[in-house]
C-alpha cells in the first residue's frame, strides 16, 4: 500500500483538480482529503455519507463566575485578547493556550474540550472517501488530518486498497506537515508564477526535510512557458522528477463548474496532459 | 469474554492524543495474540515518525501486564524508525 501526497505551497494550482483527476484514473484506492479547513474534493466526488463523527479539539477557557474575585489577571495575561473586561471568554478569539488557567489565583479557570468540526467516511462514484470539516474559527487542524490520514489507512487495510491519494493542504505550515508525515511519495503542483515557483520551493524544503520523494507537476504551463522552463530546469538541477506539465485549458473549467473531474470528458489538452502524468507516476510508485 | 476480548477492551482504553481515538480504532495494535497467560503483538505507529510511539508503547506494556492472568506479554514494533531501539526497552 502506497500513500501519496498532493500538496501545493501556493493555494489554488490545482491539487483538488489532479487530486479527483488521479481518483477517477487509479484503480485500487482510498481517498483522503486533508484540506481540512476548506475541504473540496467531496464537491467533485459526490459522497454519500456512510459514518460520521464529531472531532474534538484542545481546550476552551471558561470562568466560572462563583469563584472568580475578578482580579482581571487572566484578562491581562492573555495574549489573544479573549477576556473581555467583564471577563467573558471569547470562544473564537480563544487559542486554548492555558495561561488564564494558571496564572488565575482562585482557580476559575477551566479549559473544556469542544467540537471542533466532523469527520466523514464516505461512498463516492470513485470509490471510498475519508474527510472532515473543521468549523469556523476552530483550530487544531493538524490533529483533524492526523485522523483522517489515520482512518483512511485503516480502511485501506480493511479493503485491501493499492493506493491512498491525500488531497493535502496549501502552503507550508500545521495541516501540511501533519499531512506529509512518513507518506510514501509528494507531488507538489505549481505554476509558473512568481508565488508559485516560491512556495513550490518551500513545499520542497518541507518534504526533503521529512526525506520523502517528491515530484512536481506544472499546472497551466503555458501561461509563462519561460517560467516552466525554469521551474522544470531547477527542479532537475534538484534531482527532482517533473511528471508533466499542465497547459491551460478552459474545459478544467468547465468540468469544475460542473461538479466533474477534468478526466471524466475525454476531450482537451489537460485532460490528455493528466493522464500522461498519472500513468508516469503509477510506473514510479 | 474471552481472554483476547479482554485484552481488546483494555487497550481500547488507551486513547491516542493527537486524534482522540482509541489505539484499537487507529489500528496501532495488531496481531494480538495470547497462549497460556502470555501476549503477543505488533505495534505499529500510525506514523514511521510518531512522536508519540514510546509513550503509547509504554502505556501498551503497562496495560496489558497489570492484568491478572498475563505472565508475559512480547510487543514487535513496525513502521517505526526507531524500532529496534523501542523493542529493545519494551521487551528487554
Amino acid at each position: 500500500m502506497k500513500e501519496v501526497v498532493i500538496i501545493s505551497g501556493k493555494g489554488g494550482t490545482g491539487k483538488t483538480t489532479l487530486s479527483g483527476s488521479f481518483a477517477c484514473l487509479a484503480k485500487s484506492k482510498i481517498m483522503a482529503d486533508c484540506d481540512v479547513d476548506a475541504a473540496d474534493l467531496h464537491i467533485l466526488t459526490d459522497p454519500k455519507i456512510l459514518h460520521q463523527e464529531d472531532f474534538y479539539g484542545g481546550g476552551k477557557a471558561w470562568i466560572d463566575k462563583e469563584k472568580c474575585s475578578e482580579c482581571g489577571i487572566c484578562r491581562d495575561s492573555c495574549r489573544f485578547g479573549a477576556i473581555s473586561e467583564q471577563l467573558e471568554v471569547n470562544r473564537l478569539s480563544c487559542e486554548g493556550c492555558g495561561v488564564c488557567f494558571h496564572v488565575c489565583p482562585e482557580g476559575a479557570v477551566n479549559l473544556e474540550a469542544g467540537i471542533c468540526g466532523q469527520w466523514f467516511i464516505s461512498e463516492t462514484r470513485f470509490g471510498p472517501l475519508v474527510h472532515a470539516r473543521l468549523l469556523p474559527g476552530e483550530e487544531n487542524s493538524g490533529k483533524l488530518v492526523a485522523l483522517v490520514r489515520n482512518q483512511a489507512k485503516v480502511l485501506a487495510r480493511k479493503q485491501n486498497k493499492d493506493t491512498i491519494l491525500v488531497d493535502g493542504a496549501p502552503g507550508v505550515g500545521c495541516p501540511v506537515i501533519s499531512s506529509v508525515t512518513g507518506a510514501d511519495y509528494v507531488v507538489i503542483v505549481t505554476e509558473p508564477t512568481l508565488s508559485g515557483r516560491h512556495d513550490m520551493d518551500r513545499a520542497l524544503q518541507l518534504v526533503r526535510g521529512f526525506r520523502i520523494p517528491a515530484f512536481i507537476v506544472i499546472n497551466k504551463a503555458d501561461i509563462h512557458s519561460d517560467l516552466a522552463d525554469t521551474i522544470e530546469r531547477e527542479a532537475e538541477e534538484r534531482g527532482v522528477t517533473v511528471l508533466g506539465r499542465i497547459p491551460y485549458d478552459p474545459a478544467v473549467i468547465r468540468a469544475m463548474v460542473q461538479r466533474r473531474c477534468v478526466v471524466e470528458d475525454r476531450n482537451g489538452v489537460a485532460n490528455e496532459s493528466i493522464r500522461r502524468i498519472w500513468e508516469r507516476l503509477e510506473s514510479l510508485l | 469474554m474471552s481472554r483476547t476480548d479482554e485484552l481488546e477492551e483494555v487497550l481500547s482504553q488507551i486513547i491516542d492524543p493527537e486524534t482522540g481515538l482509541s489505539i484499537v480504532r487507529m489500528d496501532i495494535i495488531q496481531d494480538l495474540a495470547e497462549h497460556d497467560g502470555k501476549v503477543s503483538l505488533v505495534f505499529r505507529p500510525s506514523s514511521p515518525v510518531c512522536p508519540m510511539a514510546y509513550s503509547l508503547a509504554n502505556a501498551v506494556k503497562q496495560k496489558i501486564s497489570d492484568i491478572e492472568w498475563v505472565d508475559s506479554v512480547t510487543i514487535n514494533v513496525e513502521n517505526f524508525v526507531r524500532a529496534d531501539h523501542l523493542q529493545t526497552l519494551l521487551n528487554g
